[in-house]
Protein backbone atom coordinates (compact mmCIF):
# COMPACT_ATOMS: atom_id res chain seq x y z
CA UNK A 1 0.00 0.00 0.00
CA UNK A 2 1.76 3.48 -1.21
CA UNK A 3 1.47 6.14 1.67
CA UNK A 4 -0.50 8.38 -0.99
CA UNK A 5 -3.05 6.07 -0.84
CA UNK A 6 -3.00 5.21 3.35
CA UNK A 7 -3.04 9.39 3.38
CA UNK A 8 -6.34 9.21 1.80
CA UNK A 9 -7.82 7.00 4.02
CA UNK A 10 -9.79 4.80 1.37
CA UNK A 11 -8.55 1.38 2.41
CA UNK A 12 -10.34 1.30 6.14
CA UNK A 13 -13.44 2.65 5.10
CA UNK A 14 -16.33 1.34 7.11
CA UNK A 15 -18.82 0.55 4.10
CA UNK A 16 -15.80 -1.29 2.42
CA UNK A 17 -15.34 -3.60 5.80
CA UNK A 18 -18.86 -4.59 5.71
CA UNK A 19 -18.75 -5.21 2.13
CA UNK A 20 -15.47 -7.29 2.64
CA UNK A 21 -17.06 -9.09 5.62
CA UNK A 22 -20.25 -10.09 3.28
CA UNK A 23 -18.69 -11.21 0.15
CA UNK A 24 -18.74 -15.03 0.19
CA UNK A 25 -15.39 -17.06 -1.31
CA UNK A 26 -15.30 -16.95 -5.15
CA UNK A 27 -16.00 -20.62 -6.72
CA UNK A 28 -13.03 -22.05 -7.84
CA UNK A 29 -13.01 -24.42 -10.76
CA UNK A 30 -10.48 -26.26 -11.17
CA UNK A 31 -9.28 -29.21 -14.21
CA UNK A 32 -8.96 -32.43 -11.77
CA UNK A 33 -10.77 -33.87 -14.92
CA UNK A 34 -7.88 -34.03 -16.85
CA UNK A 35 -5.70 -35.41 -14.39
CA UNK A 36 -8.45 -38.33 -13.44
CA UNK A 37 -8.25 -39.71 -17.14
CA UNK A 38 -4.90 -40.39 -16.78
CA UNK A 39 -5.41 -42.72 -13.73
CA UNK A 40 -7.11 -44.55 -15.61
CA UNK A 41 -4.44 -46.10 -18.81
CA UNK A 42 -5.85 -48.03 -21.37
CA UNK A 43 -6.14 -51.74 -22.28
CA UNK A 44 -2.48 -53.06 -20.97
CA UNK A 45 -0.56 -54.17 -24.10
CA UNK A 46 3.14 -54.06 -22.81
CA UNK A 47 3.97 -54.61 -19.15
CA UNK A 48 7.29 -53.94 -18.12
CA UNK A 49 8.71 -54.56 -14.88
CA UNK A 50 11.48 -53.48 -12.80
CA UNK A 51 13.81 -54.20 -16.11
CA UNK A 52 17.40 -53.38 -15.67
CA UNK A 53 20.26 -54.21 -18.38
CA UNK A 54 24.04 -54.25 -18.21
CA UNK A 55 26.60 -54.07 -20.75
CA UNK A 56 28.93 -55.59 -18.79
CA UNK A 57 29.59 -53.19 -15.59
CA UNK A 58 27.52 -50.57 -17.31
CA UNK A 59 24.50 -50.33 -15.46
CA UNK A 60 22.44 -48.96 -18.70
CA UNK A 61 18.85 -49.34 -17.48
CA UNK A 62 17.81 -48.78 -14.01
CA UNK A 63 14.47 -50.94 -12.81
CA UNK A 64 11.95 -49.26 -15.60
CA UNK A 65 8.43 -50.31 -14.81
CA UNK A 66 6.13 -48.97 -17.75
CA UNK A 67 2.55 -49.91 -19.38
CA UNK A 68 2.66 -49.37 -22.79
CA UNK A 69 -1.00 -49.08 -23.82
CA UNK A 70 -2.01 -50.46 -27.11
CA UNK A 71 -2.90 -48.80 -30.15
CA UNK A 72 -1.38 -45.69 -29.34
CA UNK A 73 1.70 -44.02 -29.90
CA UNK A 74 4.43 -43.79 -27.09
CA UNK A 75 7.74 -41.67 -27.41
CA UNK A 76 10.90 -42.33 -26.00
CA UNK A 77 12.48 -39.14 -25.18
CA UNK A 78 15.72 -38.32 -23.44
CA UNK A 79 19.46 -36.65 -24.23
CA UNK A 80 22.14 -39.39 -25.82
CA UNK A 81 23.06 -42.13 -23.94
CA UNK A 82 20.46 -42.25 -21.69
CA UNK A 83 19.18 -45.69 -22.63
CA UNK A 84 15.78 -45.21 -24.65
CA UNK A 85 17.25 -46.90 -27.74
CA UNK A 86 18.88 -49.80 -25.32
CA UNK A 87 14.97 -50.15 -23.88
CA UNK A 88 13.35 -50.08 -27.40
CA UNK A 89 16.00 -52.70 -28.35
CA UNK A 90 14.23 -54.81 -24.82
CA UNK A 91 11.21 -55.01 -26.46
CA UNK A 92 12.00 -57.84 -29.67
CA UNK A 93 15.39 -58.58 -28.06
CA UNK A 94 17.31 -56.79 -30.68
CA UNK A 95 19.75 -56.67 -27.33
CA UNK A 96 20.45 -59.98 -27.30
CA UNK A 97 23.06 -60.31 -30.33
CA UNK A 98 25.38 -57.87 -28.32
CA UNK A 99 28.06 -59.59 -26.21
CA UNK A 100 28.05 -58.88 -22.52
CA UNK A 101 24.38 -57.69 -22.44
CA UNK A 102 22.49 -58.60 -19.60
CA UNK A 103 18.37 -58.22 -18.49
CA UNK A 104 16.70 -58.86 -15.36
CA UNK A 105 13.18 -58.03 -14.72
CA UNK A 106 10.67 -58.81 -17.41
CA UNK A 107 8.34 -57.87 -20.57
CA UNK A 108 5.23 -59.21 -20.95
CA UNK A 109 3.47 -58.79 -24.13
CA UNK A 110 -0.11 -59.97 -23.92
CA UNK A 111 0.84 -61.79 -20.34
CA UNK A 112 3.61 -63.43 -22.29
CA UNK A 113 7.13 -62.39 -20.76
CA UNK A 114 9.03 -62.12 -23.86
CA UNK A 115 12.43 -62.88 -22.00
CA UNK A 116 11.29 -66.81 -21.50
CA UNK A 117 12.91 -69.79 -22.46
CA UNK A 118 10.02 -70.65 -24.71
CA UNK A 119 9.67 -67.70 -26.53
CA UNK A 120 10.92 -67.88 -30.18
CA UNK A 121 12.79 -65.05 -31.29
CA UNK A 122 12.11 -65.06 -34.89
CA UNK A 123 8.15 -65.36 -33.85
CA UNK A 124 8.57 -62.24 -31.76
CA UNK A 125 10.70 -60.11 -34.02
CA UNK A 126 7.54 -60.80 -36.94
CA UNK A 127 5.22 -59.57 -34.15
CA UNK A 128 7.42 -56.91 -32.87
CA UNK A 129 9.21 -55.09 -36.14
CA UNK A 130 11.63 -52.28 -36.08
CA UNK A 131 12.38 -49.33 -38.05
CA UNK A 132 15.96 -48.12 -38.33
CA UNK A 133 17.03 -44.52 -38.07
CA UNK A 134 18.70 -45.02 -41.53
CA UNK A 135 16.55 -46.65 -44.23
CA UNK A 136 18.18 -49.54 -45.63
CA UNK A 137 16.05 -51.53 -48.10
CA UNK A 138 18.05 -54.51 -49.50
CA UNK A 139 19.95 -53.98 -53.23
CA UNK A 140 16.71 -55.94 -54.72
CA UNK A 141 13.41 -54.69 -56.62
CA UNK A 142 10.86 -52.45 -54.33
CA UNK A 143 8.55 -55.59 -55.13
CA UNK A 144 10.90 -58.01 -53.75
CA UNK A 145 11.78 -55.86 -50.57
CA UNK A 146 8.34 -55.69 -49.47
CA UNK A 147 7.71 -59.34 -50.43
CA UNK A 148 11.41 -60.84 -48.28
CA UNK A 149 9.59 -61.06 -45.15
CA UNK A 150 6.63 -62.96 -46.14
CA UNK A 151 8.25 -65.30 -48.62
CA UNK A 152 10.72 -66.63 -45.99
CA UNK A 153 7.93 -66.80 -43.30
CA UNK A 154 6.63 -69.28 -46.26
CA UNK A 155 3.72 -67.55 -47.85
CA UNK A 156 2.76 -69.05 -51.32
CA UNK A 157 3.93 -66.67 -53.78
CA UNK A 158 -0.13 -66.34 -55.21
CA UNK A 159 -0.43 -64.57 -52.23
CA UNK A 160 2.48 -62.34 -52.22
CA UNK A 161 0.82 -59.39 -55.04
CA UNK A 162 -1.77 -58.85 -52.38
CA UNK A 163 -0.01 -58.65 -49.35
CA UNK A 164 2.82 -56.62 -51.53
CA UNK A 165 -0.23 -53.68 -53.00
CA UNK A 166 -1.79 -53.70 -49.05
CA UNK A 167 1.87 -53.40 -47.20
CA UNK A 168 2.43 -50.51 -49.78
CA UNK A 169 -0.48 -48.58 -49.55
CA UNK A 170 -0.73 -49.17 -45.89
CA UNK A 171 2.90 -47.28 -45.64
CA UNK A 172 1.08 -44.48 -48.51
CA UNK A 173 3.71 -45.58 -50.71
CA UNK A 174 1.64 -47.42 -53.50
CA UNK A 175 0.49 -44.33 -55.67
CA UNK A 176 4.22 -43.37 -56.00
CA UNK A 177 5.32 -46.85 -56.91
CA UNK A 178 2.76 -48.86 -58.55
CA UNK A 179 4.25 -48.47 -61.86
CA UNK A 180 7.74 -49.34 -60.70
CA UNK A 181 7.25 -52.33 -58.69
CA UNK A 182 10.55 -53.48 -60.38
CA UNK A 183 12.58 -50.97 -60.07
CA UNK A 184 15.51 -50.90 -57.53
CA UNK A 185 14.37 -49.93 -54.34
CA UNK A 186 17.79 -48.15 -54.33
CA UNK A 187 16.78 -45.73 -57.06
CA UNK A 188 13.52 -44.07 -54.13
CA UNK A 189 14.11 -41.08 -52.31
CA UNK A 190 15.31 -40.80 -48.86
CA UNK A 191 11.48 -40.30 -47.60
CA UNK A 192 10.06 -43.03 -49.96
CA UNK A 193 12.99 -45.59 -48.84
CA UNK A 194 11.94 -45.28 -45.19
CA UNK A 195 8.85 -45.78 -46.18
CA UNK A 196 9.61 -48.48 -48.13
CA UNK A 197 11.34 -49.62 -45.02
CA UNK A 198 7.30 -49.01 -42.82
CA UNK A 199 5.97 -51.24 -45.78
CA UNK A 200 8.51 -54.22 -45.35
CA UNK A 201 7.64 -54.26 -41.64
CA UNK A 202 3.56 -54.04 -41.70
CA UNK A 203 3.93 -56.86 -44.66
CA UNK A 204 4.55 -59.59 -42.23
CA UNK A 205 1.58 -58.98 -39.87
CA UNK A 206 3.62 -57.65 -36.39
CA UNK A 207 1.28 -55.82 -33.50
CA UNK A 208 3.93 -53.89 -32.56
CA UNK A 209 6.42 -51.78 -34.45
CA UNK A 210 9.26 -49.88 -32.94
CA UNK A 211 10.75 -46.71 -34.50
CA UNK A 212 13.90 -45.83 -33.50
CA UNK A 213 14.63 -42.32 -35.13
CA UNK A 214 12.40 -42.70 -38.53
CA UNK A 215 12.94 -39.36 -39.42
CA UNK A 216 16.16 -38.13 -38.44
CA UNK A 217 17.72 -38.00 -42.03
CA UNK A 218 14.65 -37.07 -43.57
CA UNK A 219 13.57 -33.87 -44.74
CA UNK A 220 10.62 -31.29 -43.24
CA UNK A 221 8.52 -33.18 -46.39
CA UNK A 222 9.39 -36.29 -45.64
CA UNK A 223 8.99 -36.34 -42.00
CA UNK A 224 5.56 -35.23 -42.23
CA UNK A 225 4.54 -38.05 -44.73
CA UNK A 226 6.39 -40.66 -41.86
CA UNK A 227 4.63 -38.70 -39.11
CA UNK A 228 0.97 -38.84 -40.81
CA UNK A 229 1.53 -42.16 -41.56
CA UNK A 230 2.12 -43.29 -38.06
CA UNK A 231 -0.83 -41.90 -36.92
CA UNK A 232 -2.57 -43.73 -39.18
CA UNK A 233 -0.78 -46.71 -38.40
CA UNK A 234 -2.04 -46.11 -34.78
CA UNK A 235 -5.31 -47.40 -35.47
CA UNK A 236 -4.13 -50.76 -36.13
CA UNK A 237 -0.48 -51.03 -34.83
CA UNK A 238 1.03 -50.09 -31.16
CA UNK A 239 3.83 -47.90 -32.17
CA UNK A 240 7.01 -47.00 -30.24
CA UNK A 241 9.20 -44.22 -31.05
CA UNK A 242 12.04 -43.42 -30.28
CA UNK A 243 13.10 -39.48 -31.71
CA UNK A 244 15.54 -36.79 -30.62
CA UNK A 245 12.82 -34.69 -31.88
CA UNK A 246 10.60 -33.01 -29.27
CA UNK A 247 8.20 -31.34 -31.64
CA UNK A 248 8.07 -34.35 -33.39
CA UNK A 249 7.01 -36.08 -29.94
CA UNK A 250 4.68 -33.67 -28.91
CA UNK A 251 2.88 -34.04 -32.35
CA UNK A 252 2.24 -37.49 -32.71
CA UNK A 253 2.51 -39.08 -29.61
CA UNK A 254 0.05 -39.95 -26.81
CA UNK A 255 2.34 -41.05 -24.28
CA UNK A 256 5.90 -39.97 -23.33
CA UNK A 257 8.53 -41.54 -21.30
CA UNK A 258 11.80 -39.59 -20.38
CA UNK A 259 14.75 -41.34 -19.99
CA UNK A 260 17.97 -39.87 -18.44
CA UNK A 261 21.51 -41.82 -17.69
CA UNK A 262 19.27 -45.05 -18.07
CA UNK A 263 16.47 -43.96 -15.31
CA UNK A 264 13.05 -43.37 -16.26
CA UNK A 265 12.34 -40.13 -15.07
CA UNK A 266 8.89 -39.38 -15.49
CA UNK A 267 6.05 -41.13 -18.47
CA UNK A 268 2.04 -40.34 -18.96
CA UNK A 269 0.24 -38.41 -21.32
CA UNK A 270 2.04 -36.00 -23.95
CA UNK A 271 0.27 -33.30 -23.09
CA UNK A 272 1.37 -33.47 -19.12
CA UNK A 273 5.13 -33.70 -20.70
CA UNK A 274 4.81 -30.96 -22.53
CA UNK A 275 2.54 -28.70 -20.81
CA UNK A 276 2.89 -29.46 -17.33
CA UNK A 277 6.17 -31.86 -16.23
CA UNK A 278 6.05 -33.11 -12.78
CA UNK A 279 9.89 -33.66 -12.78
CA UNK A 280 12.35 -30.29 -12.99
CA UNK A 281 14.25 -32.70 -15.20
CA UNK A 282 11.91 -33.60 -17.31
CA UNK A 283 11.10 -29.62 -17.72
CA UNK A 284 14.91 -28.83 -18.40
CA UNK A 285 15.10 -31.41 -21.26
CA UNK A 286 12.27 -30.75 -23.11
CA UNK A 287 12.53 -27.07 -23.24
CA UNK A 288 16.63 -27.84 -23.89
CA UNK A 289 17.92 -25.84 -21.17
CA UNK A 290 20.07 -29.62 -20.61
CA UNK A 291 20.94 -32.35 -22.94
CA UNK B 1 24.60 -21.87 -19.99
CA UNK B 2 22.49 -23.01 -22.93
CA UNK B 3 19.53 -21.22 -24.84
CA UNK B 4 21.03 -17.66 -23.64
CA UNK B 5 18.77 -15.76 -25.44
CA UNK B 6 15.72 -17.75 -25.12
CA UNK B 7 15.77 -17.14 -21.76
CA UNK B 8 16.83 -13.78 -21.81
CA UNK B 9 13.63 -13.23 -23.79
CA UNK B 10 11.63 -14.83 -21.57
CA UNK B 11 12.87 -12.33 -18.33
CA UNK B 12 11.85 -9.66 -21.18
CA UNK B 13 8.42 -10.57 -21.18
CA UNK B 14 8.27 -11.28 -17.22
CA UNK B 15 10.37 -7.96 -16.56
CA UNK B 16 8.11 -5.41 -19.40
CA UNK B 17 4.59 -7.55 -17.42
CA UNK B 18 5.74 -6.21 -13.75
CA UNK B 19 6.29 -2.73 -15.66
CA UNK B 20 3.13 -2.76 -16.94
CA UNK B 21 1.57 -3.69 -13.39
CA UNK B 22 3.55 -1.18 -11.66
CA UNK B 23 2.37 1.64 -14.24
CA UNK B 24 -1.21 0.43 -13.94
CA UNK B 25 -0.91 1.13 -9.77
CA UNK B 26 1.03 4.56 -10.05
CA UNK B 27 -1.69 5.58 -12.97
CA UNK B 28 -4.58 4.51 -10.44
CA UNK B 29 -2.99 7.04 -7.58
CA UNK B 30 -2.65 9.77 -9.90
CA UNK B 31 -5.97 9.21 -10.87
CA UNK B 32 -7.08 9.29 -7.24
CA UNK B 33 -5.32 12.29 -6.60
CA UNK B 34 -7.72 14.18 -9.84
CA UNK B 35 -10.79 12.70 -8.08
CA UNK B 36 -9.97 13.32 -4.69
CA UNK B 37 -7.75 16.52 -4.86
CA UNK B 38 -8.64 18.34 -8.30
CA UNK B 39 -4.95 17.92 -9.53
CA UNK B 40 -6.11 18.24 -13.13
CA UNK B 41 -2.61 18.90 -14.48
CA UNK B 42 -1.56 15.22 -13.80
CA UNK B 43 -4.12 14.37 -16.74
CA UNK B 44 -1.31 15.14 -19.25
CA UNK B 45 1.03 12.88 -17.09
CA UNK B 46 -1.92 9.81 -17.80
CA UNK B 47 -1.67 9.93 -21.29
CA UNK B 48 1.97 9.55 -21.08
CA UNK B 49 2.06 6.95 -18.89
CA UNK B 50 -1.15 5.28 -21.21
CA UNK B 51 1.12 5.15 -24.50
CA UNK B 52 3.88 3.90 -22.24
CA UNK B 53 1.74 0.91 -21.70
CA UNK B 54 0.55 0.69 -25.29
CA UNK B 55 4.13 0.56 -26.03
CA UNK B 56 5.15 -1.85 -23.94
CA UNK B 57 2.16 -4.15 -24.48
CA UNK B 58 3.22 -3.83 -28.40
CA UNK B 59 6.74 -4.76 -27.09
CA UNK B 60 5.13 -8.27 -25.07
CA UNK B 61 3.43 -9.22 -28.20
CA UNK B 62 6.58 -8.85 -30.50
CA UNK B 63 8.68 -10.97 -28.38
CA UNK B 64 5.86 -13.43 -27.59
CA UNK B 65 6.10 -13.98 -31.22
CA UNK B 66 9.63 -14.19 -31.85
CA UNK B 67 9.59 -16.61 -28.51
CA UNK B 68 6.88 -19.05 -30.32
CA UNK B 69 8.55 -18.82 -33.71
CA UNK B 70 12.12 -19.41 -33.47
CA UNK B 71 12.20 -20.78 -29.69
CA UNK B 72 9.72 -23.50 -29.92
CA UNK B 73 8.94 -22.59 -26.31
CA UNK B 74 6.70 -26.16 -23.71
CA UNK B 75 5.68 -26.63 -20.79
CA UNK B 76 5.85 -23.47 -18.17
CA UNK B 77 7.34 -21.45 -20.96
CA UNK B 78 4.50 -21.85 -23.02
CA UNK B 79 2.23 -20.72 -20.38
CA UNK B 80 4.71 -17.60 -19.62
CA UNK B 81 4.44 -16.40 -23.25
CA UNK B 82 0.91 -17.22 -23.73
CA UNK B 83 0.26 -15.40 -19.85
CA UNK B 84 2.23 -12.50 -20.87
CA UNK B 85 0.01 -11.76 -24.04
CA UNK B 86 -3.30 -11.96 -22.19
CA UNK B 87 -2.63 -10.05 -18.93
CA UNK B 88 -0.28 -6.88 -21.26
CA UNK B 89 -3.89 -6.84 -23.08
CA UNK B 90 -5.54 -6.66 -19.44
CA UNK B 91 -3.16 -3.73 -17.92
CA UNK B 92 -3.41 -2.31 -21.10
CA UNK B 93 -7.09 -2.04 -21.02
CA UNK B 94 -7.14 -1.05 -17.18
CA UNK B 95 -5.18 1.83 -18.09
CA UNK B 96 -7.40 2.80 -20.52
CA UNK B 97 -10.14 2.98 -18.01
CA UNK B 98 -8.05 5.48 -15.43
CA UNK B 99 -7.32 7.86 -18.61
CA UNK B 100 -11.17 7.95 -19.48
CA UNK B 101 -12.33 8.10 -16.01
CA UNK B 102 -9.98 10.59 -15.41
CA UNK B 103 -11.02 12.96 -18.34
CA UNK B 104 -14.25 12.63 -17.26
CA UNK B 105 -14.12 13.34 -14.56
CA UNK B 106 -11.91 16.91 -15.76
CA UNK B 107 -15.04 17.42 -17.89
CA UNK B 108 -17.13 16.86 -14.87
CA UNK B 109 -15.50 19.42 -12.90
CA UNK B 110 -16.21 22.36 -15.46
CA UNK B 111 -20.02 21.97 -14.54
CA UNK B 112 -19.72 21.12 -10.88
CA UNK B 113 -17.58 21.26 -8.24
CA UNK B 114 -16.38 17.99 -7.08
CA UNK B 115 -15.58 19.54 -3.24
CA UNK B 116 -19.75 19.85 -3.68
CA UNK B 117 -20.31 16.25 -4.17
CA UNK B 118 -22.51 14.72 -1.65
CA UNK B 119 -20.44 13.21 1.01
CA UNK B 120 -22.28 9.99 1.36
CA UNK B 121 -21.92 9.86 -2.40
CA UNK B 122 -18.13 10.41 -1.96
CA UNK B 123 -17.52 7.38 0.71
CA UNK B 124 -19.13 5.57 -1.40
CA UNK B 125 -17.01 6.16 -4.75
CA UNK B 126 -13.74 6.28 -2.11
CA UNK B 127 -14.73 2.78 -1.02
CA UNK B 128 -15.01 1.44 -4.82
CA UNK B 129 -11.99 2.91 -5.63
CA UNK B 130 -9.85 1.63 -2.47
CA UNK B 131 -10.98 -1.79 -3.86
CA UNK B 132 -9.81 -1.23 -7.36
CA UNK B 133 -6.57 -0.01 -5.86
CA UNK B 134 -6.56 -3.42 -3.84
CA UNK B 135 -7.21 -5.32 -6.53
CA UNK B 136 -4.81 -3.32 -9.16
CA UNK B 137 -1.75 -3.33 -6.73
CA UNK B 138 -2.90 -7.25 -5.75
CA UNK B 139 -3.10 -8.15 -8.84
CA UNK B 140 0.60 -6.59 -9.72
CA UNK B 141 2.23 -8.16 -6.87
CA UNK B 142 0.47 -11.91 -7.52
CA UNK B 143 2.25 -11.68 -10.54
CA UNK B 144 5.62 -10.48 -9.44
CA UNK B 145 5.73 -12.76 -6.65
CA UNK B 146 4.42 -15.57 -9.04
CA UNK B 147 1.70 -16.11 -6.05
CA UNK B 148 -1.39 -18.39 -6.84
CA UNK B 149 -2.85 -17.87 -3.52
CA UNK B 150 -2.81 -14.04 -3.46
CA UNK B 151 -3.97 -13.87 -6.84
CA UNK B 152 -7.01 -16.15 -5.48
CA UNK B 153 -7.43 -13.66 -2.42
CA UNK B 154 -7.04 -10.90 -4.34
CA UNK B 155 -9.81 -12.49 -7.15
CA UNK B 156 -12.20 -12.16 -4.42
CA UNK B 157 -12.48 -7.87 -3.78
CA UNK B 158 -14.14 -7.70 -7.43
CA UNK B 159 -17.55 -9.18 -5.53
CA UNK B 160 -16.84 -6.03 -3.40
CA UNK B 161 -16.18 -4.03 -6.37
CA UNK B 162 -19.96 -5.58 -8.13
CA UNK B 163 -21.82 -5.32 -5.27
CA UNK B 164 -21.18 -1.43 -4.92
CA UNK B 165 -21.14 -1.16 -8.52
CA UNK B 166 -24.73 -2.74 -8.93
CA UNK B 167 -25.95 -0.50 -5.58
CA UNK B 168 -24.85 2.62 -7.09
CA UNK B 169 -26.62 1.57 -10.35
CA UNK B 170 -29.90 0.74 -8.67
CA UNK B 171 -29.76 3.64 -6.96
CA UNK B 172 -29.75 6.06 -10.12
CA UNK B 173 -32.08 3.91 -11.82
CA UNK B 174 -34.89 1.71 -9.27
CA UNK B 175 -37.64 2.82 -8.28
CA UNK B 176 -37.18 3.69 -4.98
CA UNK B 177 -34.08 5.40 -6.49
CA UNK B 178 -32.67 8.24 -4.21
CA UNK B 179 -31.52 10.50 -6.42
CA UNK B 180 -30.19 13.71 -4.55
CA UNK B 181 -26.97 10.99 -3.37
CA UNK B 182 -26.45 9.84 -6.59
CA UNK B 183 -25.14 11.49 -9.96
CA UNK B 184 -23.99 10.63 -12.92
CA UNK B 185 -20.30 11.12 -11.99
CA UNK B 186 -21.01 7.95 -9.43
CA UNK B 187 -22.09 6.01 -12.68
CA UNK B 188 -19.38 6.77 -14.34
CA UNK B 189 -16.67 6.27 -12.35
CA UNK B 190 -18.25 2.85 -10.78
CA UNK B 191 -18.68 1.44 -14.52
CA UNK B 192 -14.83 1.95 -15.43
CA UNK B 193 -14.17 0.69 -12.02
CA UNK B 194 -16.42 -2.29 -12.45
CA UNK B 195 -14.68 -2.97 -15.93
CA UNK B 196 -11.29 -2.36 -14.05
CA UNK B 197 -11.77 -5.25 -11.43
CA UNK B 198 -12.81 -7.83 -14.15
CA UNK B 199 -9.20 -7.06 -15.69
CA UNK B 200 -7.54 -7.50 -12.12
CA UNK B 201 -9.57 -10.87 -12.12
CA UNK B 202 -8.50 -12.03 -15.28
CA UNK B 203 -5.10 -11.28 -14.47
CA UNK B 204 -5.36 -12.78 -11.27
CA UNK B 205 -6.31 -16.18 -13.09
CA UNK B 206 -3.58 -15.92 -15.29
CA UNK B 207 -1.37 -15.71 -12.40
CA UNK B 208 -3.28 -19.34 -10.89
CA UNK B 209 -2.75 -20.80 -15.51
CA UNK B 210 0.65 -19.67 -15.38
CA UNK B 211 1.70 -21.33 -11.67
CA UNK B 212 -0.46 -24.45 -11.33
CA UNK B 213 -1.50 -24.97 -14.78
CA UNK B 214 -4.99 -24.77 -13.74
CA UNK B 215 -7.50 -22.79 -16.09
CA UNK B 216 -10.00 -21.18 -13.45
CA UNK B 217 -12.69 -18.56 -13.75
CA UNK B 218 -12.42 -15.74 -10.55
CA UNK B 219 -15.22 -12.91 -12.36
Amino acid sequence: MSSEMKAMDMTDAPVLRAFRESAGIHHYESQEAFETETQHPQEKEIQINDLNLWYGNFHALKSITLTIPSNSVYAFIGPSGCGKSTFLRTLNRMNDMISGCRIEGEIKIDDQNIYDKSVDVTDLRKNVGMVFQKANPFPMSIYDNVAYGPKIHGVPKKELDGIVEHALKSAALWEEVKDRLKESALSLSGGQQQRLCIARTLAVKPEIILFDEPCSALDPISTGRIEELITELKKEYTIIIVTHNMQQASRISDHTAFFLMGELIESGKTTHIFENPKDYRTEGYISGRFG
Amino acid sequence: MPRQIYDAGLKNIRDDIIQMGDLAVRMFVLYARIFEKGEMDSISRLDEMEKLQDLIEKTVEETATRLITLQSPVAKDTREVICAVRIATNWRKISSHITDMSEFIEAYARKIKMNEMDAKEKETLNCIMAAAYEMISGAAAAYADRDPEKALKVAESDNVIDAIYSGIRSDLTGEEKDGKNISLCSLVVAEHIERIGDHAANICEEVIYLEKCELVKLN
